[in-house]
């Protein structure tokens, strides 16, 4: 048990780190290729950073969203609050990652991380059972959409369990690895699914923004460029 | 003036390790540490410079830099890092070495140390206390040594010492000096009551310097490319001309069949 | 594309990821942590493989090159441009392996400023430096035919290059033949660590004639490889043509060794069964004689498996020459062996891959099979079709066609490396950190006790098994204290010190600390590596000891901080009995103690030679100066026959008596 413990916090750990940033990184750069490429293309070369700005931020804070629909955005401006703001700045992290590279930096009160931990979880929760209820969303829904948050709700209440031996029905070891090894596998997911949106999501609307200007006479052009320019579109 | 030298009797030295914390103090290298690269952690290392090693007996035979009168490591070095001083030590030069490491390859005692565990690494190895020298001190060594072990002086006048007592106790030292002559002579003699041929690679060193032996090749040079120039300019031109002629004697012929079927064709090109 | 090619550059990419991983660890922390090198094998696999075996590997070039501009021989000129290019790659392979090897590769330019010219490697790296060169203006050509360059003025140094070959390629073949011959030199210098069957005072000649053989069957080799990867047609009738070649140049190179064996005397040696003449017979059967055989009948020869695997065999057996000699039959002291590690492999494997990339992206946009028509992006006429690709990771995305290629290579790519960043060895990855020395218990064995009187040392002599202390003489239980088992031993006479200090209630002056259950534990216990600091904290006993979940608290005891050994109770709060009430040692530790037990001999000096340089000072009469010096404890110990310790010594080879070793997997 240890020596696996020691493995998912060791070289596991390491390997899920460097492809979560490694694949980060790489979602970066094809990126900015590819926002290149589509400037290159587009007619109206300006890029509208204002708006993209406010795009990503009404994305970040959904203000609007929680009017519109106050359940689910509430839910998930709690939800991913706290699983940024946990991993983060937990203590026991930071005093891992001290003990590993001799960085640390503050961490928030174990009791805060507590109440954002439950809040987290709940959150996860209440998202799949949202998703469910709601018609819309269920029929777009894929396997890994439940699997996701359900996967986050058990590394965060494992880790929660693990943090709280007294109360926890567990042993503390078993916990502590069942969350190692979520975490892991979260990391390792993120730059491979939906959940690369961490990264991509203000890139996203960069792209979209930029590719779909194209000029008012597109359409004849495309028809030069394949040599048809006489024919009716 | 005379190169300096030095000469450790073994019969003399009580194991007491007096030079290695002399040797530690003077170039400030800190405690040793047991690192993959050595075998036991009182072996010769970036940390330590000079080691006693310890025979059946006991017999204490003191291990360091035998500053090789014609050294190989300086000869082997390609930015001269290593180099022997007129005052007999072989000193290195961290500024030029490129860490090749051939120094360590070519030595025939094996006494190079690298920092293996450093970002930036050097050779390490004994430097009979140059800059102590210079400063007209005696190395460290020497000056620690309470039973006058290892003592310093012009390399004549040390030998002299040595077959002195080689004559007064013949039946207890074995009739050598070590560094005497073995590969072109040493500035770190040794005489002693047991054979001291685990100090090398092989047990008896030829007296021939090893640096001679590359020299032998190095020397090839000059001629190699001059030889090798000239014959590859040759055979170009002489193939080219011949391709040439015969390119030449092709087209000639061609021609001379052609106006041999035509003949008009003949008078026509003369035209 | 085809799959094919697209599979091998798939694996190059993902080894590529793995070595740039490694290239880190490697440069942070020193060639210690990453190489299996030692004083003893100072030169490993990045000498043998990228340089030695890299530059004979390349020697095609040359070869090829006075082939056809030399002896005019135009029909191998097909061939001309993948040799000079392959070469080209792997001297720039050679001194990117270089840069690894070197300990300050930043000086790899000081030969030029600070040259000594009685070093061989001084004039291989001049040699190598201009023939690097050499090949690169011999190759720009052909990159100076691509529509970029179009500009006159790059048309310019085009045809001054072109015409400026014959010099260039005789440049190229004296340096060459220098180098080629000068990596032999190099071993000159050793002949009494390099075995007699490898070291001739002509090893230059040896080395210059099978670097001429394995160039050509890279050649062949090479050719095969870009044949299959790209669908190309090959030349057979020119390859087998050049394995003919290869055949005569390798029996040239038997004769020569074998008549220089004969000449020294030692063809005898290569037949006497040591492990050299087995692995001789073996190099020159296996490297050298069967593929001269192979390659000369001429139906194996105009057979593509019979070519590919007699140059195959010449490529394995040159390089094991390179092995051989700067590694396998390259003396070292005994016990001491040098095997790469797996950075070193992924280094030089991920050398090879970046050449080989590069190769790739050569043939793929410049003419260097003249065979190779297709039209290239950027010519004139030439419309690149737009198809939407996908990423391979996520599966979204509309991108154009030239991302399809980088985002799926660097995808394996990461992939390598993340997987390189996970297995790294710790002393890659973090400061590096000596090995562990375990600590032995001292034994009690009965000595022969020699008084020589006052200040002078106590003399004990063991006492045989089978004869016993002869009648008369006194005989004292001792201790032998010799942690790391190194057969210095210090002679400890137990029960006489705790008598001196004051008997049954002296035994914590020394036993600072017990474990549980144990009335005076052994230093060796704590203290149970020689040099270094060792953890003896046992989380895992104390989980189990403490009820599991619940007793988590009792260490831990503010739910409001981190749970770590650092804001953990001290051990003294629950062990009041585990810590003796007045050591000798300093008594702070008690409430400061952490778990870190310091090494074996660190701990022994700071308890023995405190308290003996106390006694000297408080009690000088008693005890003169001699009491506190090293010789007192340490002094005749070599002259223990351990012959007459076996049943200790076996005891301790089989790890019975080794002494506890508590686990390193504190939580903290």
């Amino acid at each position: 048990m240890d020596l696996w413990l020691e493995w998912a916090r060791g070289p596991l750990f390491r390997i899920a780190i460097a492809f979560l940033i490694l694949g980060l990184v790489r979602h970066v750069a094809i990126a900015v290729f590819e926002i290149a490429w589509a400037v290159r293309r587009a007619g109206d070369k300006n890029i509208p950073y204002r708006k993209l700005a406010r795009a990503t931020l009404a994305w970040l804070v959904p203000a609007g969203k929680l009017g519109h629909r106050p359940l689910y955005g509430l839910t998930t401006l709690a939800f991913h609050v706290s699983i940024v703001i946990v991993p983060l700045f937990l203590g026991g992290h930071i005093a891992l990652w001290a003990r590993a590279t001799d960085l640390a930096w503050p961490a928030i009160p174990n009791l805060l991380a507590d109440v954002l931990t439950v809040i987290a979880t709940a959150a996860a929760v209440l998202l799949v059972i949202e998703r469910i209820a709601a018609r819309g969303p269920q029929m777009l829904s894929r396997f890994s959409d439940y699997a996701f948050p359900l996967l986050i709700a058990v590394v965060f209440g494992s880790g929660f369990l693990a943090m709280h031996p007294a109360l926890s029905p567990v042993a503390f070891r078993p916990a502590l690895l069942v969350h190692a090894l979520g975490a892991n596998l979260i990391l390792i997911f993120i730059p491979f699914s939906k959940l690369s949106h961490v990264i991509l999501m203000p890139l996203t609307h960069l792209i979209s923004e930029v590719a779909w200007h194209f000029p008012p006479h597109a359409g004849s052009e495309v028809g030069l460029a394949l040599g048809k320019e006489n024919e009716p579109v | 003036m005379s190169a300096y030298a030095m000469l450790t009797d073994t019969t003399l030295c009580i194991g007491c390790e007096a030079c290695v914390d002399a040797c530690k103090k003077v170039n400030g290298l800190g405690p040793d540490r047991l690192w993959p690269e050595q075998k036991a952690i009182d072996d010769l290392s970036a940390t330590r410079y000079t080691t006693i090693l310890r025979r059946p007996g006991p017999r204490y035979v003191r291990q360091q830099c035998r500053h090789c009168v014609d050294p190989a490591c300086a000869s082997a070095c390609l930015v001269g890092a290593m180099h022997k001083t007129p005052e007999g030590p072989v000193v290195y030069d961290s500024g030029r070495c490129m860490g090749c490491r051939y120094c360590m390859v070519a030595c025939p005692y094996g006494i190079p140390r690298y920092d293996w565990n450093k970002a930036v690494p050097y050779v390490r190895k004994c430097t009979m206390c140059y800059d102590r020298l210079k400063a007209g001190k005696l190395p460290a060594c020497e000056e620690a040594c309470p039973e006058k072990a290892t003592i310093f002086g012009e390399r004549e006048a040390l030998l002299k010492v040595a077959r002195q007592r080689l004559r007064d106790n013949p039946r207890k030292y074995v009739q050598r000096i070590y560094g005497e002559t073995e590969v072109g002579g040493t500035s770190v003699l040794m005489i002693s009551d047991i054979p001291l041929d685990f100090l090398a690679w092989k047990p008896r060193l030829a007296d021939q310097p090893l640096p001679q032996l590359t020299w032998a090749a190095l020397s090839k040079v000059p001629p190699v490319v001059i030889g090798v120039g000239g014959l590859m300019a040759g055979i170009y031109w002489v193939i080219g001309r011949r391709m040439k002629m015969q390119a030449l004697a092709a087209a000639a012929a061609e021609q001379a069949a052609q106006a041999a079927e035509d003949p008009r064709a003949g008078e026509k090109g003369r035209e | 594309m085809n799959q094919r090619l697209r599979i091998v550059k798939s694996i190059l990419w993902a080894l590529v990821g793995v070595w740039t991983v490694v290239s880190v660890g490697r440069f942070a922390h020193g060639l210690g942590p990453s190489t299996g090198l030692s004083n003893a094998a100072p030169w490993g696999l990045w000498i043998a493989f990228d340089v030695l075996g890299g530059v004979a590997l390349a020697a095609g070039g040359f070869v090829l090159a006075a082939v056809v501009y030399i002896f005019g021989i135009e029909r191998y000129r097909p061939l001309v441009r993948p040799a000079i290019l392959t070469a080209f790659l792997g001297y720039v392979a050679v001194a990117v392996g270089l840069v690894y090897d070197l300990g300050l590769p930043w000086h790899i330019w000081h030969p030029m400023i600070y040259p000594q010219d009685h070093s061989v490697l001084f004039e291989v790296a001049m040699c190598v430096m201009l023939y690097l060169t050499v090949l690169a203006l011999e190759f720009a050509p052909v990159v100076l035919e691509h529509p970029l360059f179009s500009h006159p003025f790059f048309r310019g140094v085009h045809t001054l290059l072109k015409k400026s070959t014959i010099w260039l390629v005789i440049a190229g073949i004296i340096l060459s033949t220098l180098h080629q011959s000068s990596l032999g030199s190099l071993f000159l210098i050793v002949p009494y660590r390099l075995d007699p069957l490898w070291y001739t005072p002509i090893i230059y000649i040896l080395f210059f004639i099978s670097a001429v053989g394995l160039g050509l069957a890279t050649l062949i080799m090479e050719s095969l490889a870009s044949g299959w990867l790209f669908g190309h047609r090959m030349r057979k009738d020119l390859l087998s043509r050049l394995g003919l070649a290869a055949s005569v140049v390798l029996g040239l190179y038997v004769l020569v060794r074998l008549a220089d064996l004969a000449r020294h005397g030692l063809l005898a040696r290569a037949f006497d069964g040591s492990w050299q003449a087995n692995l001789f017979l073996f190099e020159m059967g296996i490297g050298f004689v069967l593929p001269c055989i192979l390659l000369a009948v001429p139906r194996l020869r105009t057979s593509l498996p019979g070519l590919a695997t007699g140059s195959f065999l010449v490529i394995f057996g040159v390089v094991l020459n390179r092995f051989t000699v700067s590694i396998l039959a390259f003396a070292k002291p005994p016990g001491v062996t040098y095997f790469p590690t797996w950075p070193e492999l992924a280094v030089s494997l991920g050398v090879v891959s970046g050449a080989t990339l590069i190769f790739i992206f050569f043939v793929e946009h410049l003419k260097v099979y003249s065979e190779d028509d297709h039209a290239h992006p950027g010519e004139p006429g030439y419309i690149k079709p737009w198809r939407p690709s996908f990423d391979p990771a996520t599966l979204h995305g509309l991108t154009p066609e030239w991302l399809a290629g980088p985002r799926r290579y660097s995808l394996v790519a990461i992939a390598g490396a993340s997987l390189a960043v996970g297995l790294l060895p710790r002393g890659m990855l973090t400061k590096p950190e000596p090995l562990r020395t375990p600590v032995a218990r001292a034994r009690t064995v009965e000595a022969m006790q020699v008084d020589h009187g006052r200040g002078k040392r106590v003399e004990f002599r063991l006492v045989g098994s089978d004869a016993g202390a002869p009648a008369g003489v006194k005989t004292v239980p001792v201790m032998l204290i010799d942690g790391d088992r190194n057969g210095r031993i210090v002679f400890f006479p137990h029960d006489e010190i705790a008598e001196k200090l004051g008997g049954d209630t002296a035994c914590a002056e020394c036993h600072h600390l017990n474990l549980p259950f144990d009335r005076n534990t052994a230093c060796a216990a704590c203290h149970c590596d020689m040099y270094e600091e060792a953890d003896i904290f046992n989380h895992a006993t104390h989980i189990d000891h403490l009820n599991g979940n619940a007793g988590c608290g009792r260490c831990h005891d503010d739910p409001s901080r981190v749970k770590s050994r650092a804001t953990a109770t001290a051990c003294v709060q629950c062990h009041a009995d585990m810590i003796a009430v007045e050591p000798f040692l300093d008594k702070s530790q008690k409430e400061t103690m952490t778990g870190l037990a310091p090494g074996y001999m660190n701990a022994m000096h700071d308890l023995c030679v405190a308290c003996h340089e106390l006694k000297v000072k408080e009690n000088p009469n008693e005890y003169p100066a001699s009491f506190a010096q090293c010789d007192f404890c340490h002094g005749e110990s070599e002259n223990i026959d351990l012959q007459r310790l076996g049943p200790y010594v076996a005891l301790d080879k089989d790890g019975a008596n080794g002494a506890a070793t508590p686990g390193r997997n504190g939580i903290d």
